[in-house]
């Protein structure tokens, strides 16, 4: 499954902003863990994961041609 | 001020005819509370009085420092080393001296932040940490006050406006909803690690004083259930929707919000996993921490003033298993070099431990504790 991945803050500098070819994910939750184990220093980030510009709270179904954000909290002021 | 000169001041955006008088009578009786007086807030302040709004509030316990003159645009070199509520007080109101303006030299916290937030219409929360965030949070969701939120990191800002019911859906989200909590072994970190140019607060400040005079007036869409992201480096603005996560661990109540522990739940995800003297005597006193010495053997000086173990740094990587899990463990040495090292060892070794470095090591602790070394 092909899935726009849109990173923020410091986040872009742990995972590249591209579409990525993912196989075995049917969910959100499974594209986050996923994530992780391909970019291990993503799980030392507080962030919200969107898929298709919807902040989700639980697994939601992922379709071909997705964008999934991951927008990190910071805290500057 | 007499009528004439009121109706001169403000002409420019009376003229506007969603916005008129009655809009300007809107921001006269309007109080607004800024928490925290630096890069977000400097601009949202200005712009604010400019704009006509009849009672500011401004908290911040801080003084200015050298280091905030490239974004925090109210305060001059000869300010550094003042408290900067009562400058940016005293710089507002000589913009518009129609406005009155109260200051809160202090730290906002869970024993104050509910007395104060009361009063006011809408807030800003131009602060500048997790901790503070999370609280002055929950206190608005508590207070069913309308809260406008704004944080930067180097090129990028966020956006959102907290607590208010979208017309139609009667939904309304807040930031628990975007960032339910701040997972202590995580690393999410500040301006002052990474740094931020200088203009984001400025634009993102303006951005919360723009949200704060569209809800005062009841002009245009604010950003309800919605967060903004702008990228200055490429000019995209992002905009994500929001909706309730039901997350129940934090405080509802005003008894439950007076006995949650802020500082503790969310100080140190903006630090490099140090724990500083002043809050490890805080902490050090908790029931389920556990302290380990990772000086070798024979080091001086000895530790008789708490309980801890002994696990010296050479010994860990092989011994780490040993170490049964507790809430939180802290490590020292004796000038709190060794145990940083330690400390991540100890977090390849268990991801998930929230552990934290005694900051200057224990002959620190040692002195400020007045007992010689």
């Amino acid at each position: 499954m092909t899935i726009k991945i849109l990173v923020f803050g410091q986040i872009s500098d742990i995972i590249p902003q591209k579409e990525m070819n993912f196989s075995n994910i049917k969910t959100t939750e499974e594209l986050n863990k996923e994530l992780i184990r391909l970019y291990p220093e993503l799980a030392q980030i507080n962030y919200s994961l969107a898929l298709n510009k919807k902040i989700v709270n639980q697994a939601v179904p992922l379709n071909e041609h997705d964008t999934v954000a991951l927008l990190p909290a910071f805290s500057g002021g | 001020m007499d009528h004439h000169s009121k109706h001169n001041r403000y002409q420019r955006q009376t003229l506007l005819k969603e916005f008129g008088e009655s809009g300007q009578e809107k921001l006269r009786q309007a109080k607004v509370l800024v928490i925290g007086a630096g890069g977000l807030a400097c601009p949202a302040l200005q712009y604010l009085a400019a704009a006509g709004i009849g009672y500011l509030g401004i908290l911040d316990f801080d003084v200015v420092e050298e280091s905030n003159l490239h974004r925090q645009i109210l305060y001059n070199s000869d300010d550094i080393g003042k408290p900067k509520a009562e400058i940016a007080a005293k710089k507002i109101k000589a913009l518009n001296p129609d406005l009155q303006t109260e200051v809160f030299n202090l730290k906002i916290n869970n024993s104050n932040a509910l007395s104060i937030i009361q009063s006011f219409d809408v807030i800003i929360d131009g602060s500048d940490n997790f901790s503070t965030r999370y609280l002055v949070n929950d206190a608005c969701v508590i207070l069913n006050k309308p809260l406008v939120y704004g944080a930067v990191l180097r090129f990028e800002g966020q956006l959102a406006v907290f607590n208010v019911e979208d017309q139609e859906t009667h939904v309304k989200t807040n930031y628990r909803d975007l960032f339910p909590e701040i997972n202590l072994s995580n690393t999410n970190l500040s301006c002052k690690d990474l740094g931020v140019l200088g203009v984001m607060p400025g634009l993102i400040g303006i951005l919360q004083a723009t949200e704060t005079i569209k809800l005062i007036t009841g002009i245009g869409k604010p950003l309800v259930n919605k967060i903004l992201s702008y990228n200055a480096l490429s000019n995209h603005f992002y905009d994500l929707e929001l909706s309730p996560a039901n997350n129940t661990s934090y405080p509802k109540t005003k008894e439950e919000f007076e006995s949650y522990d802020y500082e503790l739940n969310c100080l140190f995800a903006s630090s490099f996993n140090e724990i500083s003297l002043e809050e490890f005597e805080n902490v050090r006193k908790e029931h389920n921490v556990l302290i380990i010495d990772v000086r070798e053997a024979g080091e001086l000086p000895l530790v008789k003033e708490f309980e801890h173990i002994r696990l010296p740094l050479s010994q860990l990587q092989e011994k780490a298993n040993a170490i049964s899990a507790k809430d939180k463990i802290i490590l020292f040495c004796n000038s709190g070099q060794r145990s940083l090292k330690a400390q991540s060892i100890l977090k390849n070794v268990f991801p998930t431990q929230t552990s934290f470095s005694l900051e200057g090591g224990i002959i620190a602790w040692k002195q400020s504790q007045k007992i010689l070394v």
